[in-house]
């Protein structure tokens, strides 16, 4: 417990002492003329480095989601307003595909958070060797293209003739075995599972460089205090890694939301739309059913979805979500 | 200075007198397509190269999938190639604009008379979905199918099955024979919305043919009794366990073709491109297809007969507006649409047993051992009865699709699944 308090007197020493550095620059004496000229001049040369940035977010993302927008609002009978919006309103499919794109970001989130973080601490602290080996190996999904996953997990799920049914014959429950990918209650979750598998090994890595931050001396204090196993990680590591849990939910929330490949290729968001998401939906409406404008309003729904929880998490987060090299000192 | 000058311009003009006029470079035109497979495009290119050294065909083959997204980008960037594959109805009516009517080319290809070449049924396929009046042409088929089942013959034999069941009833005990033998009975590509909705076609051509069809075309019709009939036999088709456990998450290419191939299913919903397989197989029951035999649905209701052929184009082409860029181009693009439609690419795709061939007298230029002749003399025979089998229009093809699905996984009833479909149609109807 010391420790806890020895770790928020830190971070209000670091907080006070930003202050003070604010306070003193903004006390230096300076003759008003030459400051405004070399504001003026500074001004410039901010806006002229910012300038090529700017242009380029403006023609490749800015205006693509303005003329998606005005897209929205038209119907495909050329009529403007919100019918699109409506239509999506009563359609039971785009609520299905909402439900399950939440699905997504939850339990994404929860599973690889714990598993990420669970092995990381395996590795980081309790690994004597080959920790590289083993963070290279759980990365290795990562590089693997989802096509190939899609095919592999596609066919390990596979009644009557994939991996999993082979092991259930053997264990003889061959009449027992779920058709996880072919029944509506399962689908997503099945491939949620499959996109836990991928992405687990980002997570590890990630928190592998969180805890690898983490001072000794931190550790070494808390293992003085007595903290030791469980109750090291819960009150120590953890604690110390919120900087990279905040990172990995961001990423990991616009990750879910966008997922595309896993689903339509291993289930095509079926069956009977069970498995859909926005992100497959949109793709559905616009290229297989041609209604363009409607595909539209549900991205531009998915969009402010996106903005909305990943503005909530950066609100939770007091604005504290940074990369993770710098997270064990961001926390402190 | 001057003799100098009328010395070096005469040894020029020498040179290029000896030298003689530049080879023309040849001309360059872009196809993109989903079918055939890439080996077979690129030998059908090279016949047409071969037989015309003045052009150079630029092919791009993708899968189904990704192509129609493709196509759709490049339409609206205005960037199509000159010759695009097409299917007749929802695909080719979307690039209406954005290819040439072929009415004036086909006469130029083929003489005035042109249309004597292609099976009634198949034009009246290839203008499917035109406006009210618009009898032009935007699509010129090559290569036609029949839809059926097929079913392996050792497999058969192994479960004790003499013969292609003859009623529901013995569709349900093969199925339950076959996976008796560790065959999978009736593999059902069901995540691969297109064979649910053939499936479900070839069963309601049985329960209401006048419907069917008239519900291809965008009628809505589907609360009819015997469109509901047909999905509640379609229901019994996963109640009665005649299709496989997981059959809706189940892909009929590449997973179903494959297993059917390595002799592991008994049977499955294919059609007339299966003749493919002895083309690509070494294996001796493929190669000569004495290992398979085909079979239309059998009667699933009591004093029915089998499903009648549906079939018709597989794959036709269109001559995009860009193909008129120049007359070079548009020539150019004119003599590969006749080499793949009658000439020597269509003869490559022919001899490889691709599909069937849509512009009448052509056949495969080498023998066919007997088994795979009689099933394509019988696949011939049938095309020119078979009934149109494309749904014409994409939202309708998409709530048939979701509420098949639907039923299959036993969240709707045939008659609530049906209900939907036809209240999406008759939306469709008053767009």
């Amino acid at each position: 417990m010391e420790l806890i308090e020895k770790t928020n007197e830190a971070r209000d020493d670091q907080k006070s002492s930003r202050s003070r550095a604010a306070g003193a620059s903004f006390r230096q004496p300076r003759p008003i003329r030459r400051r405004g000229a070399v504001l003026g001049a500074r001004r410039i040369e901010v806006f002229l480095y910012v300038l090529p940035a700017a242009l380029l977010f403006c023609l490749f993302i800015l205006l693509p989601i303005l003329s998606n927008i005005a897209a929205s609002l038209v119907s495909e009978r050329g009529r403007f307003g919100l019918g699109n919006y409506v239509m999506a309103a009563a359609d039971p499919v785009f609520w299905v595909a909402v439900e399950n794109s939440l699905l997504w970001v939850v339990l994404t989130l929860v599973l690889q958070i714990a598993v990420g973080f669970f092995l990381a601490v395996l590795i980081e602290l309790h690994l004597p060797r080959g920790k590289g080996l083993f963070r290279s190996l759980l990365f290795l999904p990562m590089v693997i293209t989802p096509s190939v996953i899609a095919i592999v997990f596609t066919t390990i799920y596979a009644p009557e003739y994939g991996l999993l049914y082979g092991v259930f014959a053997w264990l003889g429950l061959a009449n027992s075995f779920p058709a996880l990918l072919g029944t509506p209650s399962t689908a997503s979750i099945a491939i949620i599972f499959v996109n836990v598998w991928q992405w687990s090994g980002f997570f590890v890595l990630m928190y592998c460089v969180g805890i690898a931050a983490i001072d000794r001396e931190y550790l070494d204090a808390a293992a003085i205090d007595g903290a030791r196993g469980w109750s090291r990680i819960r009150h120590i590591i953890w604690p110390l890694c919120r900087g990279t849990t905040l990172s990995l939910i961001v990423l990991g929330t616009i990750q879910a939301l966008q997922q595309f490949p896993l689903i339509d290729l291993m289930t095509q968001g079926g069956p009977a739309n069970a498995s859909q998401t926005l992100a497959t939906y949109i793709f559905q409406t616009g290229f297989t059913e041609n209604e363009m404008h409607y595909a539209s309003a549900i991205a531009v729904v998915l969009f402010l979805l996106a903005l909305i929880l990943v503005a909530l998490e950066y609100q939770l987060s007091g604005g504290g979500i940074a990369l993770t090299s710098k997270a064990g000192h961001a926390a402190r | 200075m001057l003799r100098s000058l009328r010395w070096i311009t005469l040894a020029a003009a020498a040179g290029i007198a000896v030298a003689g006029p530049a080879a023309a470079a040849p001309v360059t035109v872009t196809l993109w397509s989903w079918t055939p497979d890439t080996p077979t495009m690129n030998a059908m290119v090279a016949a047409i190269e071969k037989a015309h050294p003045e052009i150079r065909v630029e092919a791009t083959n993708q899968p189904h999938t990704p192509y129609f997204t493709s196509l759709k980008a490049a339409a609206a960037s205005g960037n199509l190639p000159d010759i695009i594959g097409l299917t007749p109805g929802n695909y080719t009516q979307q690039y209406r604009a954005d290819v040439q009517s072929l009415d004036s080319v086909a006469a130029r290809i083929w003489g005035a008379d042109w249309q004597k070449n292609f099976a009634a049924a198949l034009l009246t396929q290839a203008r499917l979905g035109n406006p009210k009046g618009d009898e032009h042409f935007y699509m010129l088929p090559e290569e036609a199918e029949v839809l059926n089942i097929w079913y392996n013959r050792p497999a058969f034999a192994k479960a004790g099955i003499a013969s292609p069941p003859a009623t529901f009833d013995d569709l349900v005990a093969d199925a339950a024979k076959l996976h008796e033998a560790g065959f999978i009975g009736f593999y059902q590509g069901g995540g691969t919305g297109l064979f649910d909705n053939w499936v479900y076609l070839q069963i309601a051509a049985q329960t209401d043919l006048k419907d069917a069809l008239a519900a291809e075309n965008g009628a809505p019709v589907w609360t009819n009794p015997g469109m509901v009939k047909a999905a509640q036999i379609w229901q019994l088709l996963f109640t009665r366990k005649v299709v496989q456990p997981g059959a809706l998450s189940a892909l009929q290419y590449p997973t179903g073709a494959n297993l059917f191939a390595a002799g592991r299913v008994g049977m499955i919903s294919l059609g007339s491109w299966w003749l493919q397989e002895s083309y690509l197989s070494t294996t001796p029951a493929l190669a000569t297809m004495s290992g398979y035999g085909k079979f239309f649905l059998p009667a699933l209701t009591a004093g029915g007969s089998a499903s009648p052929t549906l079939g018709g184009i597989d794959v036709g082409w269109g001559l995009t507006k860009n193909a008129a860029k120049s007359p070079a181009v548009e020539a150019a693009s004119e003599t590969v649409l006749k080499e793949l439609i009658s000439g020597v690419a269509e003869q490559v795709a022919l001899d490889r047993l691709d599909d069937l061939p849509a512009f009448n007298g052509m056949q495969p230029s080498h023998p066919l051992p007997a088994a795979l002749k009689t099933l394509y003399d019988t696949y011939i025979a049938e095309l020119a009865t078979a009934h149109p089998h494309q749904i014409g229009n994409p939202v309708i093809y998409q709530a048939l699709v979701d509420n098949l699905q639907a039923i299959g996984a036993g969240t709707k009833t045939p008659e609530a699944a049906m209900q939907a479909v036809q209240k999406i149609t008759q939306a469709q109807a008053m767009n």
